[in-house]
This record gives structure tokens, C-alpha cells and sequence, in this order.
């Protein structure tokens, strides 16, 4: 359930999940959502899969990423993005995944 | 391969269990066959035609992600069916008996809602298949949303309609939330497989 509250409490990717309410997508046309690099991407989207709430389906040569939210983590995406939870860290250029802070601990 | 063995064990034994505790629970108050015979049927007669319509056909990956959805979703009716069975020959076999008439039949219900919203809740947290037979992948997944919502809601409100309606009132009220749930999910299923058709 920590994975969870981790994977949400970050704005960027909260926004990735937000996008594929719509549907499925591949990992270009989120990456394209976005200005970050792909790197920083990829470890985003590893962060929402480690915590079970996308899936990958390779597709030839491309990947495609699927929304596996339930109910209940749907209401809490709702609630983290109503109250801008982790907003400040990106502000402050603390969302990396890959930094040594956690995201979302300001 | 193994998702595939996995979702056609999993209701196999589901319904095996349903067949079973029908069996029984007509068995022990023959004056409910007609419902204990329709739980008993129901599920591996529209299982098989189910696997019988896909039988023969070489399934690509997303052709098969769609027949695991669906053997998972027998499995899932399943298990909603088990339960009041199971609960059913609690009562027949008298192990409920220190409730009382009343506190039994709303223990009953109040399980039942509960398990519908748990139901409900991970609906849609098996990933849609990418399939484009009869819909679009983002049409399945908004499907599966609102079904989930609308279980959960269903599973909330007869939860607390067996809770606090009166004795009297709650089986009917009850019966009408859950018509009224899983008839709205059937209604924009089907308003999604005409417009698709149309498309």
C-alpha cells in the first residue's frame, strides 16, 4: 500500500495516470506529454508499475501502458490531485525519481 | 500460457463449488429447487457456450487477454452466487440459529453487499484488453470504471439497506438496488456495443 501512496504522491505521475484515464497509450505518446527526459520517464513509470497500478503490453516495437486502478486508488488519485499533494516538491525540483529524496516529503 | 491455465482453473473450480453447494442446498429444501436449479445451470451452460464460441479460433495475445477477462468475470459471478448459497445452507444446517430470523437474513444481506463492493472495487483493476473487437480499448476501460463505480455504489447501498431499512422492507429495497446497478452497467454496455456497431 506504501508503493501506492508513493507512485501518487507525485504530480508527474499522477498526471501519466491521469492521461491514460483516457486509455491505453504507448510510452512515446505519454513521454511526449511531458518535457522530462526519458530516463526520468522510464523511472516514473517504473515507480506505477512496481505499485501495481499500470501495466506494460509490448506491442512490436513499442510499449503499451494500461490503467489498473481500482475504485478506491482512483478516489485517492482524485484526492492527491485535489489537494496538490507533492506539487511543492516539484517546484522545488525535488520529483526526480531518481533523487535521494523521497517526492512528496516537503 | 500460465494466465491462460490460471483463468480457465479458477472458474472451473468456482462453478465446480457453485454446483456443489446448489446441489446441496436443493438437496436439503426442495421447496427452492427452481432457484437452486437456475444457480446450479446458469453458469456452466453460458460458460460453455462462452468457450464454445472461442473454441477453433487462433487466439492473438489480445484475443486471449479478452477470453481471460471473461472466464475471470464467471469466476466473479461465481463467487457472488457461492456465497449466498453457502450462507443459505449455513441457515439450513441451523449453524445461524442463536441470530434469529431476523439478524440472519440481514447478516446475510449486509455479506453479500459487502463482498459486491469488494467486487466492485477491483473491477477495474484487472488491465483492459487492447483488443478492438466490438470496442475500442479506451471505450472497454471507461466501461470497466463505471462498472466498478457502479458496483461498488450497489454493494454500498444494499449494504446499508439490509443495515437499517425495516425488516419488512429491506429485501425488496434491496432487490431493486441491485437490478438497478447491474441493470445501469448492462444498459451502457449494450448502448456501447450498438454505437460501436454503428460505427
Amino acid at each position: 500500500m506504501s508503493s501506492v501512496f508513493k507512485a501518487l504522491s507525485d504530480p508527474t505521475r499522477r498526471r501519466v495516470l491521469e492521461i491514460l484515464q483516457t486509455g491505453p497509450k504507448t510510452a512515446g505518446e505519454l513521454a511526449d506529454e511531458f518535457e522530462f527526459s526519458k530516463p526520468t520517464m522510464s523511472a516514473h513509470f517504473a515507480v506505477l508499475k512496481e505499485a501495481g497500478l499500470v501495466d506494460t503490453r509490448r506491442d512490436g516495437k513499442s510499449v503499451i501502458y494500461r490503467l489498473k486502478l481500482s475504485v478506491l486508488e482512483d478516489a485517492l488519485l482524485g484526492f492527491a490531485q485535489s489537494f496538490g499533494i507533492g506539487n511543492q516538491a516539484v517546484r522545488q525540483g525535488t520529483s526526480d525519481p531518481k533523487s535521494k529524496e523521497e517526492p512528496g516529503n516537503d | 500460457m500460465t494466465d491462460m491455465k490460471q483463468s480457465f482453473l479458477l472458474p472451473l473450480s468456482m462453478v465446480t463449488l457453485v454446483v456443489l453447494l446448489g446441489a446441496t442446498a436443493w438437496a436439503r429444501e426442495p421447496d427452492g429447487a427452481i432457484a437452486f436449479a437456475i444457480a446450479i445451470f446458469m453458469l456452466p451452460i453460458a460458460w460453455s457456450i462462452i468457450e464454445w464460441r472461442y473454441r477453433g479460433h487462433e487466439l492473438d495475445e489480445s484475443g486471449r487477454e479478452d477470453l481471460a477477462t471473461v472466464r475471470y468475470s464467471v469466476a466473479g459471478a461465481a463467487l457472488m452466487l457461492a456465497v449466498p448459497l453457502a450462507m443459505t445452507l449455513f441457515i439450513s444446517f441451523g449453524i445461524t440459529a442463536t441470530l434469529g430470523d431476523d439478524l440472519e437474513k440481514r447478516a446475510m444481506g449486509v455479506i453479500f453487499g459487502i463482498l459486491f463492493l469488494i467486487y466492485g472495487n477491483y473491477t477495474p483493476k484487472r488491465a483492459v484488453s487492447l483488443s478492438e473487437k466490438g470496442c475500442s480499448p479506451a471505450q472497454r476501460q471507461a466501461q470497466t470504471r463505471f462498472a466498478g463505480r457502479a458496483f461498488m455504489l450497489t454493494g454500498l447501498l444494499y449494504t446499508l439497506v439490509w443495515m437499517f431499512a425495516p425488516i419488512s422492507w429491506a429485501l425488496p429495497l434491496a432487490m431493486a438496488v441491485l437490478i438497478s446497478g447491474v441493470g445501469l452497467v448492462m444498459l451502457r454496455a449494450l448502448t456501447l456495443r450498438n454505437r460501436s456497431k454503428g460505427e
